[in-house]
């Protein structure tokens, strides 16, 4: 499955930068993230409670991210897997200035294998769109609040910042 | 194919419903159990706690008075689908029904579950779009009311919150000169829709559109009204004409349209437009008889 898109976020390249890759802010904008921890070089373990309405599934895998070029692209392995399923992917993040905003740009390319692959197929494409209106609804926040600030993050308040912002 | 295991709770009343709701962690309520029991049988949910609403009395009948059509969240596709009543004073909701799945899902399935399950492609939200619908949720501290277009936030995501139960359905009675239909392209298998298209139509002395209601399913993350071809066909005559120009609109604004292996996104889309000239056609012919 192809995921691929642009998404405006009214902050500036060096901060969405950071939101991106910083692992405490990265943890705090996945959706249904429970834990992420750096394991170096650019990798992380993580630990993701993903799902969609009354549909969840934990799952517990690596991320690594390759080719850094602060500010502006890197590149984006996952490898997750939970009792429902496993998620494979690989993609390029890239950040444009636009102004005093930034453009991400992002393509990628997930496999998705196990029951969740085989019974919610006519969901993948939907559910995908809808955690990534959820992750850039809560990087809209994270990146745009005041240093400081505590950010609340939830489902639905999330949605509808990404709903707002797109 | 076995959920795991759960608490079960058969409450009588909605007030001892909500409260249990309020006093577990990772409650689910059960309806008709046609889309909360297959998801739990393959673990996709594994609630702790399951509260049957079935035995809730009062959640379960269709009234027409005082200008409103009110039908309880638990009423059974079936039970809509052969309401006379209803069949006359607004035919979108039992055409609506009777597209739903098969005879056992209409048996057991209900309009409040299937509307707070909020399937992408559930045929309920664009009838409830169209028709201008409200409902009315259960919490601890009282009932509150909200508007369908309020109503559903995403795919499967409603503004119902972890300790509320949606109790009833309100849908404004359609005034004399009204007419409703649904046309819908299902899915053969799972019989879930494509795409489908509710429509109402109300009509003036003179035959032109005084009011128009048009919800649109499987296209877009959640139902949406179509209000470009709602204000395209207010105070037109309802032919050919005005309502190919008007249901051509069907997709407007439509970003993301839902894509899987059975439809594509411009498919779908394209569905919609054609749907919307049916189901408009339809109710104009229902709103002259």
């Amino acid at each position: 499955m192809k995921i691929t898109g642009t998404h405006q976020i009214s902050a500036a390249r060096d901060r969405v930068f950071t939101v991106l890759t910083d692992p405490e802010c990265l943890a705090r904008v996945m959706p249904g993230c429970k834990g992420l921890e750096s394991t170096g070089d650019g990798a992380y373990s993580i630990h993701l409670a993903a799902g969609v309405g009354p549909i969840k599934g934990e799952y517990a895998g690596t991320v690594q991210l390759t080719d850094i070029e602060a500010p502006s692209s890197y590149r984006m392995l996952v490898d997750a897997k939970g009792k429902t399923g496993f998620v494979k992917g690989e993609g390029k993040v890239e950040l444009v200035e636009d102004g005093d905003a930034t453009t991400v740009i992002y393509e990628g390319d997930v496999t998705l294998g196990g029951p969740v692959a085989a019974v919610g197929q006519r969901m993948h494409s939907s559910a995908a769109k809808l955690m990534t209106r959820q992750l850039f609804g809560a990087i809209e926040a994270e990146a745009t609040a005041e240093e400081g600030e505590d950010v609340k993050h939830s489902i639905i308040r999330n949605t509808l910042r990404g709903l707002r912002s797109k | 194919m076995i959920p795991g295991t759960f608490d079960y709770h058969a409450p009588k009343t909605l007030k001892k419903a909500v409260s249990l709701l309020n006093e577990h962690e990772d409650a689910k309520i059960l309806a008709g159990g046609h889309s909360l029991i297959p998801l739990m049988k393959l673990r996709f949910a594994a609630p702790a706690v399951v509260i049957d609403i079935g035995r809730v009395s009062g959640i379960s009948r269709i009234r027409i008075s005082d200008g409103h059509i009110q039908i309880g969240a638990l009423t059974t596709h079936h039970t809509i689908g052969s309401n006379a009543r209803l069949r006359r004073v607004c035919p979108v909701l039992p055409e609506t029904a009777n597209e739903i799945g098969d005879l056992q899902v209409r048996n057991r399935g209900t309009l409040g579950g299937s509307v707070v399950h909020a399937d992408p492609a559930a045929d309920w939200p664009a009838a409830m779009m169209a028709l201008r619908a409200s409902f009315e949720v259960a919490g601890p501290s009282g009932t509150r009311e909200v508007s369908a277009s309020d109503f559903f936030v995403d795919m499967m995501t409603t503004t119902i919150g972890d300790g509320e139960i949606l109790s009833q359905i309100r849908i404004p009675e359609p005034p004399a000169g009204s007419g409703s239909a649904y046309a819908k392209m299902h899915q053969s298998a799972s019989g879930f829709a494509i795409t489908g298209v509710a429509a109402q139509l109300t009509l003036d002395e003179s035959g032109n559109v005084s009011a128009a209601g048009v919800g649109v399913t499987g296209v877009a993350p959640i139902a949406y009204t179509a209000s470009a071809v709602e204000d395209a066909l207010v105070g037109k005559a309802p032919d050919e004409g005005a309502i190919a120009a008007a249901a051509a609109l069907a997709a407007d604004g439509v970003q993301d349209a839902n894509e899987d292996h059975h439809a594509s996104g411009e498919y779908r889309m394209h569905l919609a437009t054609v749907l919307a000239s049916r189901a408009l056609a339809s109710a104009a012919e229902r709103a002259k008889s």
